[in-house]
């Protein structure tokens, strides 16, 4: 047996070691048990902050800390410690005890588990919404009070009520205890200048205690300035909110406004039209009504005296626009016969809107002949055309600055006062900018002013090359043109140039000839018909610079040559750059002038001897050039041919007849104008279209289009020469005028840079903001994407107002389509102007007004009951609703928790003392 | 200290009680076990051991005493959910929280548990109602773009935390000015009121100042979002078969970014393009001369990488419906008139000859196009008429002009907007004098040539030439103005584009005498819009495609994020009116904590404590 002990001692040992574990384990079970119920039940709440809900006999129970449940797991402990105790009291009251003790532990774990009860009450929240907006009289107001008295009264047991009044914006007021009557303070706020209804409502949804009914009771006009009522029922309709209205019954107080002020859309400056105000009044009586414009007293008819009828009543002024820009009109009402208004509201006795009127067209005229240029520049002037009158050497150098203008006149000047950037830039100007180009004739014009072979020719719709006329001389031609060794480089290139064009100009019959000189002539062309052009060029191409400068012999060389030749104008063009002895020459120029052969002398560079040069011109019936820039020479050389051989002008009175009706005709009574005396001529391009023309049937007037911008040809002048009897001719002015409306720049908004082109410009109030949105369509139906889209918003109050921060950026959200919202901060009349850029270029610009003269809340309107019907029949309410109604819950029931905790705290402390007594007395004995 | 459960008498009674029980209970001697013994030698050893420990088992007992009534005391103060605090009057605290869509990235603090920023929000908020004082009051207020009041001022902590734990973003922008001026308004008069904005500063660039009240906590961390910013369709005007698409891309982020772009129509991707955008770039692609039949529109962005805000990946677009409108064309025959109408699909258009004019077909038709024909009746419907004459002519001719230009086109008017009518060419054209409420559409020279009236309850355009002694049929122009005149009959307000931006109120056109719209949002919610002089309001929330119904007639509209949210990169530091706005001072007041709780667990534990000790006799 004895070996069998300490095998037995272990066994017990081991019995007593797996005792001590059960414990442990039952614990870990329980604690997985509690775990996997808290699991289950939290499945779908992230928040893990309500949880373990549980439908008992009817009841709904929350547990809202599930994990104390883990607490549990020591109760098992209770039982495990009986095992081992050394009480000296019978099993079963020992058991009994340990019973009630585990009871009171699970009391208490169930308490920490904040277990709760959902319960169904009918308890009512009201909260009254009482406008007291300025739209809200004093009488409406104290009705209002009786009516917050009278809800009171209606308010029974556990029902809550809350008082805000609101304007702009809403205000809790404190309500005494019950049986206490209001207060007599004033309801009314410092910011009753609007009435936001959705404010207030929104406001409420916070003074509802949980677990209650909830109402609210809008006592109001119905009249909102601000936000949006209707979808703001919405939300609390979501909320569970009935709202229930009370409209004010109209009050009659007398009032007069103005509610708008009207402007003809189409308004032009220097054009009379109306002004219209509608005038409001709910009764008869004198007034006087004021037109302002810009701050003065319209000047054709600005006070009225009038009697309003009660409604509606229209009241006219006649007006006019001076000046371009924005104008701002604003009409005022004030007491007639000396009396005062019947009025309530100061506030809407005013109006104003604005009106924006495009200026003037802008021209810029660039004459030839500076005294000459007065005529065009009255005539203009007096047919409300701005004109700015520039000499020949006045043509811009960048389409940029063109683009101030609105179209561009280049009249009789010769080509050499035009460098090619200049005609690069009007091309740029009339094609990318849509500007208008009108170039008008003249003796040093077209062809006749060197512009053949120039960028310009390609531009215009007629070419400057012109028939043969019979009865014009044939010429004969000599250029000298000296090859001295200071000509070296580039000069000798041009000089060879103009050589070459000169030749390129010339009608094939006639004669030229080149002569190369240094110290000798050397004759380079032998005088020739020019119609061997290709010969003539190459042999003008083998001159070379050398030597020195002798001009006697060269000049002599060319007598020599013409006096032989069969030509009826007989001409000498000589080109030098230098000093040469001056000996015999004046003599031989005066020979040659009496032999009907003219000299012309052109000088480049400074050391031309001009003395010399003078002479020879002067002496020889010529005309005398100097040029610092070599690359004029081959202008002056075609101009200085043009103008001898005289090919392109015709001087002698010649009709205009009318090839093709054109707008820009009507009215000017073409038919009755008085011939011109002269033109130069020219032949029209395929393309373009000839308007008028000469009796000759040569282009007079022919227009085409480049681009997005117009080329205009006349190819008389505009001046005392040619046109001096149309100067006296009535139609002057006015032909002009409708020609250059016609040819300039469109004016934006209708086409801007984009030909054609529509923009549309619109504005949605919905204070306090307004939609701007603009849309550009071009012309063949698409859609004008990518633009730089910036709105500018002009106060016409505020000069200068016109800053960056009233500009703003429009955003582009559709193809074609730019919107922006504006904050209306102020009230007032705005003119909103959006601008389009495409590469900082302006392409498009469209306008339109804003008038926001005052509050809405003094327009004086009839309670909107309409909305406040819709607002309670779309979240269940009734209008007029009595007190009783209120607080009547109806079916409604709310759902209300209940903790449970104190309850169970008081079951344990209960517990507490059962537990003592149960160990206290000996309650089962045993034997 | 101060107790917010059972009055302080009803404890007081209590404990007065319970004491006196247990003191009762302790001083009952306990009858003792009877045990017959057979040696009383043995016993008397025991005896003796037990007087001398006589004392130390008093002890004992007074021990176990001792415990019971702290038991009893914890459990009664329990009862009386006590609070501690430090402030002696409270502070009312208004705690917004944003909900708009920039909330919805995910770079919520990793730290505090990741997620959303609006998950980060609520932690943060139930940071602050945890440091509430016991007399302090807060309220929850949700900053979308309505921004309202979730609670009113209340102590009641549960509440805070349900109408925390119930917010949802919404992918709306907020409107933060509103929101603190609902919040100013509640602490109006209120002491020492503070206003606590926990949001990413979205929005925040229009928020005006000063406001003193004012702390905020930022969120969020990541600007890096890859994003479509705008997208829409619109039909040309001439050729209404036909749409563009714009779509807008920007990368938000500083880092290049890279993925897919897909268009979809009607679930079948029709473009997919390859984006690469750097830090900041945005593009616009346009995709021109579109067509299809269907009219949802998906674009839909794959960034290659995590993209913080998911939800601007995607935008929808819809074609507007057009209606079918029957149109009668009575014309000796006109093939540019027949060519135009036909080439609209919309139109269905029924052609006779003048002498088959029988005014009796009217009622099955829409619109009237007579060309050239002047019936003896003026007709009882819409009408176009082309080169009206006589004495039954809708605007009196007055002579004629030839070869007139257009000066002047009405481009407000609907039937005037997008006409290019310039340089067109026209060899005579009816003068027609206007009476007062005309509109002159086109004028050469003030002279109306095209005119339109809406009075007597139809509306009448007239073209005051002949079609094909012009070159109108030849232009874009011609198209433009029949779509614009049959649109204007229709009664069609011209709107190109319709965009709805999520949050903002939506004014809904509803059939005539309907009385509500039913619009179920992209999550399926249905809601009935009332209808109100033409038109309902309705504010969506949710970006996507929503249905309008009313009376079986069934249209789609869809909504768009609105601008602005897509910007996500977080403002730590909030400047209003020129000053920094501070953050919640910590731990000024006390904790609020409710204590009964951890007496609770007191309790609990003593009781388990007490267990122990009486069955290993310790205590007794």
């Amino acid at each position: 047996m004895g070996h069998l002990q300490p095998s037995g001692d272990r066994l017990k040992r081991l019995r007593k070691i797996l005792l001590g574990l059960v414990p442990l384990f039952t614990a870990a079970l329980v604690v997985g048990a509690v775990r996997l119920m808290i699991g289950l039940a939290m499945r779908g709440h992230p928040d893990g902050q309500t949880a373990l809900a549980a439908t008992i006999l009817g009841r709904r129970f929350e547990l809202g800390h599930p994990r104390a449940l883990y607490l549990l797991a020591l109760v098992p402990m209770v039982f495990f410690a009986l095992r081992a105790s050394l009480v000296d009291l019978p099993r079963a009251q020992q058991r009994g005890s340990a019973v009630v003790r585990a009871l009171l532990l699970i009391v208490l774990a169930l308490a920490l588990s904040r277990p709760s009860t959902i319960g169904e009450r009918a308890t009512v929240a009201t909260v009254l919404l009482v406008d007291v907006s300025d739209s809200v009289g004093d009488r409406q107001l104290e009705a209002a009070r009786h009516l917050v008295e009278q809800v009171r009264g209606a308010q029974q047991g556990d029902d809550l009520l809350f008082l805000v009044t609101f304007a702009k914006t809403p205000h809790l007021v404190d309500l005494p205890p019950k049986g206490q009557p209001l207060p007599a303070t004033s309801w009314r706020g410092t910011d009753g200048d609007g009435s936001d209804l959705s404010g207030a409502l929104s406001f409420a949804y916070g003074l509802y205690p949980a677990g209650t009914i909830r109402r609210a009771v809008l006592v109001s006009d119905g009249n909102e300035t601000t936000g949006n009522l209707a979808a703001e029922a919405q939300t609390a309709r979501d909320r569970g909110i009935r709202i229930d209205h009370m409209i004010f019954d109209a009050e009659r107080t007398d009032e007069v406004l103005i509610r708008e002020l009207r402007l003809p859309s189409d308004a032009k400056i220097g054009q009379r039209f109306e002004v219209t105000a509608e005038v409001y009044s709910t009764k008869a009586t004198p007034a006087v009504v004021t037109l302002f414009r810009d701050e003065f007293v319209n000047p054709l008819d600005g006070r009225k005296e009038v009697q309003l009828e009660p409604g509606r009543n229209l009241i006219k002024w006649r007006s006019e626009l001076t000046q371009a820009g924005v104008t701002n009109f604003r009409a005022v009402i004030s007491g007639g016969n000396g009396g005062k208004l019947p009025d309530h509201f100061a506030a809407n006795n005013s109006a104003s809107t604005s009106v924006e009127i495009r200026g003037k067209p802008r021209v810029l005229y660039v004459e030839g002949e500076l005294p000459s240029a007065r005529y065009l520049q009255t005539a203009l002037q007096k047919e409300n055309i701005d004109v700015e009158v520039r000499g020949p050497y006045g043509l811009p150098t960048s389409a940029k600055e063109l683009g101030r203008f609105d179209l561009v006149i280049v009249s009789d000047v010769p080509s050499m006062f035009v460098g090619a950037g200049q005609m690069a830039a009007i091309e740029q100007y009339v094609k990318d900018g849509g500007g208008g180009f009108i170039m008008a004739g003249g003796e040093s014009s077209f062809g006749s002013g060197g512009w053949s072979g120039t960028r310009m020719e390609t531009f215009v719709p007629v070419r400057f090359d012109s028939e043969k006329k019979r009865d014009q001389p044939s010429l004969g031609l000599v250029l000298c043109i000296d090859k001295s060794g200071s000509m070296t480089g580039e000069k000798i290139e041009l000089a060879k140039e103009a050589a070459r064009a000169t030749a390129g100009v010339l009608s094939p019959d006639d004669l030229l000839g080149v002569i190369g000189f240094d110290s000798m002539p050397t004759a380079v062309v032998r005088l020739q018909r020019a119609a061997n052009r290709t010969a003539i060029q190459r042999q003008i191409s083998s001159i070379a610079a050398s030597g020195g400068t002798n001009i006697l012999l060269p000049l002599k060389m060319a007598y020599d040559e013409l006096a032989a030749a069969q030509a009826k104008v007989k001409h000498v063009i000589l080109l030098t750059d230098g000093i040469a002895p001056t000996d015999g020459i004046a003599e031989l120029v005066d020979d040659m002038a009496a032999h009907k052969i003219t000299v012309s002398a052109v000088g480049v560079g400074g050391e031309a001897d001009k003395t010399i040069l003078t002479t020879i011109a002067e002496r020889g019936g010529g005309r005398f050039y100097h040029t610092m820039d070599p690359q004029n020479v081959p202008r002056i050389f075609t101009k200085e041919t043009t103008e001898v051989a005289k090919t392109s002008l015709v001087e002698e009175p010649i009709g205009v007849r009318v090839v093709r009706g054109a707008e820009l005709l009507a009215g000017v009574g073409i038919d009755t104008a008085p011939p011109l005396r002269g033109y130069v001529s020219t032949k029209p391009k395929p393309l373009s279209e000839v308007i008028l023309e000469s009796t000759r049937g040569e282009p007079i007037l022919a227009r085409w289009r480049q681009g997005l911008g117009q080329v205009v040809v006349f190819t008389s002048d505009v001046k005392n020469r040619w046109a001096v009897d149309w100067l006296r001719w009535q139609g002057y002015s006015k032909f002009w005028a409708q020609l250059i409306r016609s040819t300039m720049r469109h004016q934006p908004g209708g086409g801007g840079g984009l030909a054609g082109a529509s923009f549309d410009l619109k504005v949605e109030l919905d204070p306090p903001h307004a939609r701007v949105t603009l849309d550009a369509i071009a012309a063949d139906d698409k859609f004008l994407s990518g633009l730089d889209a910036s709105l500018q918003i002009v106060d016409p109050q505020k000069p200068g107002a016109r800053v960056a921060d009233r500009t703003r950026a429009l955003r582009q959200t559709a193809p074609g389509h730019y919107e922006t919202t504006v904050d209306l901060d102020r009230y007032g009349a705005y003119v909103l102007r959006g601008t389009l850029k495409r590469d900082g270029a302006v392409v498009g610009e469209a306008t339109s007004t804003l008038s926001l003269p005052y509050p809405r809340e003094y327009l004086a309107l009839p309670p909107d009951e309409a909305l406040l019907q819709r607002v309670s029949s779309l979240t269940g309410g009734r209008a007029k609703p009595t007190p009783g109604q209120i607080f009547d819950p109806g079916q409604a029931r709310v759902r209300f928790e209940r903790e449970l905790w104190p309850w169970l705290l008081w079951l344990a402390a209960a517990l507490l003392l059962l537990d003592v007594a149960s160990r206290r007395l000996r309650l089962v004995t045993s034997s | 200290m101060t107790f917010l459960g059972a009055p302080l008498a009803t404890l007081g009674i209590a404990a007065a009680v319970g004491a006196t029980t247990l003191v009762g209970l302790y001083l009952l001697k306990m009858r003792r076990r009877r045990l017959e013994v057979p040696f009383a030698g043995l016993w008397a050893q025991v005896l003796r051991d037990t007087e001398s420990t006589a004392l130390w088992r008093r002890l004992r007992r007074l021990l176990s005493l001792l415990l019971q009534l702290c038991i009893l005391a914890t459990l009664v103060l329990a009862i009386g959910d006590p609070r501690l605090g430090m402030s002696r009057r409270g502070r009312a605290v208004a705690i917004v929280v944003d909900a708009s869509a920039s909330m919805q990235s995910y770079d919520g603090d990793f730290a505090s548990g990741g997620g959303t920023r609006l998950d980060e929000a609520k932690r943060a908020a139930h940071r602050l109602i945890d440091e509430l004082g016991p007399e302090d009051q807060a309220m929850i207020l949700r900053l979308d773009a309505r921004p309202a009041a979730l609670t009113g001022l209340t102590s009641d902590e549960r509440e805070l935390r349900q109408a925390l734990s119930a917010i949802e973003a919404d992918d709306t922008s907020g409107d933060v000015n509103r929101v603190l001026s609902l919040a100013e308004d509640a602490l109006r008069g209120r002491p020492q009121p503070t206003t606590v904005l926990i949001s990413d500063g979205g929005g925040t660039d229009v928020l005006r100042g000063p406001r003193p009240d004012l702390r905020y906590i930022p969120v969020g961390k990541s600007g890096e979002n890859l994003a479509i910013t705008a997208f829409s369709v619109r039909r040309y005007r001439a050729n209404q078969t036909a749409y563009e698409v714009l779509a807008e891309l920007q990368n938000f982020g500083k880092e290049p970014a890279t993925g897919v772009f897909q268009l979809l129509q009607d679930g079948e991707i029709v473009e997919q393009q390859r984006v690469e955008l750097a830090g900041g770039q945005h593009v616009q692609r346009l995709y021109p001369n579109l067509a299809g039949a269907g009219n949802r529109l998906v674009a839909r962005l794959l960034p290659d990488h995590f993209d913080t805000l998911p939800l601007d990946n995607q935008a929808y677009a819809l074609l507007l419906p057009r209606k079918k409108i029957k149109v009668l064309m009575v014309t000796p025959g006109n093939l540019f008139l027949e060519g135009a109408l036909l080439l609209d699909e919309n139109l269905a258009v029924e052609k006779v000859k003048p002498a088959a004019w029988d005014p009796s077909m009217l009622p099955r038709f829409d619109a009237l196009i007579l060309d050239g024909f002047m019936p003896p009746e003026t007709p009882p419907i819409d009408t176009i008429y082309l080169d009206p004459h006589g004495p039954k002519s809708p605007f009196p001719v007055a002579g004629e002009i030839s070869a007139p230009l257009v000066t002047e086109v009405a481009d407000k008017h609907p039937v005037g907007r997008w006409l290019a009518l310039r340089d067109l060419n026209i060899s005579r054209a009816s003068r027609f004098s206007l009476s007062p409420g005309d509109v002159a559409i086109a004028s050469a020279l003030r002279v109306p040539i095209i005119a339109a009236r809406d009075a007597g309850g139809h509306k009448v355009v007239a073209v005051g030439f002949d079609l094909r002694k012009s070159d109108l049929p030849l232009r874009v122009a011609f198209p433009v103005l029949l779509v614009n005149s049959l649109e204007w009959f229709a009664g069609g307000d011209g709107a190109l584009v319709q965009t709805f931006a999520a949050g903002q109120s939506w004014r809904l056109q509803a059939p005539t005498h309907t009385k509500t719209l039913t619009v179920r949002d992209p999550a399926g919610r249905v809601v009935d819009a009332p209808v109100f002089d033409g038109r309902a309001s309705y504010v969506g929330r949710k970006i996507g495609v929503y249905t309008v119904s009313s009376d079986g007639n069934t249209r789609l509209l869809a909504a768009q994020l609105p601008e602005g949210e897509s910007r996500i990169a977080p403002v730590r530091e909030l400047v209003v009116g020129g000053v920094a706005v501070p953050r919640p001072e910590p731990g000024r007041v006390g904790l609020r904590r409710a204590l009964w709780p951890l007496l609770g667990v007191l309790a609990f534990l003593l009781l388990c404590l007490e267990w122990a000790t009486y069955n290993r006799r310790v205590t007794v």
